[in-house]
């Protein structure tokens, strides 16, 4: 292959222009990491909603401070912390995923993140809706029990019918840029492990 | 072994950048590319536990970084090896021809042989390219020849189609 290491000094020659390295490098995030953040940021959100909400129960007028309305409170805050501790999890999950392994066992890992994901996602969403929107019908009654029908009719159908939204719309929405997002990211690798084969 | 960042950057970069380079044929994916490779290097060299060369270790980040890295949607419907020619004439600071012609070939293999043959060209052993890239050393002696030919008679034959 006399021929080929022709190329070879070529190549030896080419010089490219390097890209400066950037000074605050480990302030930047690649595309596993804001995956990770997303979910991260996400917990925290939740875990402050939750510590808001136990905080209201605890400044509640005392009127107000029935069994029903207290545990309901009590179930809307363990169900923010549940869902908190769910994220974490999964952005641990996507944390263990090591890049410094063979594309193919890095292709496993983020196969293995997507069953997983998939799996969650079948019953997560629904389990976090159902149990938030019980919580909240409870504590909503209670809070205007005495109020005017029509008044009581109007906060409930403006609570459910963003919760719909944001459950239909807003949920599928994010959930379909991720699946995006993901299986990009599968589908170059097996196309790359196909090719190595 | 505890390694420097700041060494290990000023070493591989111009490597890694080269590989980035050959396998997006695209400048602005090939800085981010090389970006993601570095950041995914920082987070990473605290784990290193030595069982392999730190070389070969950050080729295995870079490759898995090509991967997993999505192509900007513009970049799907335009023609690679059109962009990597244009890119190299104005990125390379050696402007000759001839190795404007040879990143133009390698652009027009498949990505894993984009891969395969820049660590060839980087003078890689078939060892370690078979241990960056998770092939066995068979498969990969098999695979190397034919990329090889392959590359010499797109080379040779550039410019006559």
């Amino acid at each position: 292959m006399e021929e080929f290491k022709e190329l070879e000094n070529l190549w030896k020659q080419s010089e490219t222009k390097i890209p400066p390295q950037k000074t605050n490098i480990s302030k930047i995030k690649n595309n596993r990491m804001k995956l990770k953040n997303t979910y991260t940021k996400g917990a925290i959100l939740l875990i402050l909603t939750g510590i808001f909400i136990l905080g209201l129960m605890i400044f509640l007028d005392s009127n107000l401070k029935t069994i029903l309305v207290v545990s309901s409170m009590i179930i809307i805050s363990i169900t923010c912390f549940l869902q908190a501790a769910l994220m974490l999890f999964t952005a641990n999950e996507i944390a263990k995923i090591d890049e410094t392994q063979t594309p193919t066992s890095h292709l496993k890992q983020w196969q293995s993140f997507r069953v997983f994901q998939k799996k969650q996602r079948h019953w997560n969403m629904p389990v976090y809706y159902t149990l938030l929107s019980i919580a909240l019908g409870v504590y909503m009654y209670e809070l205007l029990k005495n109020a005017d029908l029509w008044k009581m009719i109007l906060t409930f159908a403006i609570t459910y019918s963003w919760m719909l939204f944001a459950y239909i719309y807003l949920g599928k929405k994010e959930i379909k840029k991720q699946d995006a997002k993901l299986d990009g990211i599968i589908s170059e690798l097996k196309s790359l492990e196909n090719q190595f084969q | 072994m505890i390694y420097d960042f700041d060494q290990l950057y000023e070493e591989f970069s111009g490597r890694i950048y080269k590989l980035c380079l050959s396998y997006s044929g695209d400048q602005l994916f090939a800085d981010d590319l090389h970006q993601e490779t570095w950041i995914a290097v920082w987070n990473s060299l605290p784990k290193f536990r030595g069982e392999s060369k730190i070389g070969t270790w950050i080729y295995r980040i870079a490759i898995n970084t090509c991967l997993v890295g999505l192509k900007k949607e513009k970049n799907k419907d335009q023609n690679s090896e059109i962009i990597l020619a244009k890119l190299v004439h104005e990125e390379t600071y050696d402007n000759s021809k001839e190795i404007n012609r040879l990143y133009e070939c390698i652009s027009k293999l498949k990505e894993s042989e984009r891969i395969i043959i820049t660590l060839v060209l980087e003078e890689k052993p078939y060892e370690e390219i078979a241990e960056i890239t998770g092939i066995t050393e068979n498969n990969l002696r098999v695979k190397i020849h034919r990329i090889k030919k392959e590359l010499q008679e797109i080379y040779t034959n550039y410019g006559r189609i």
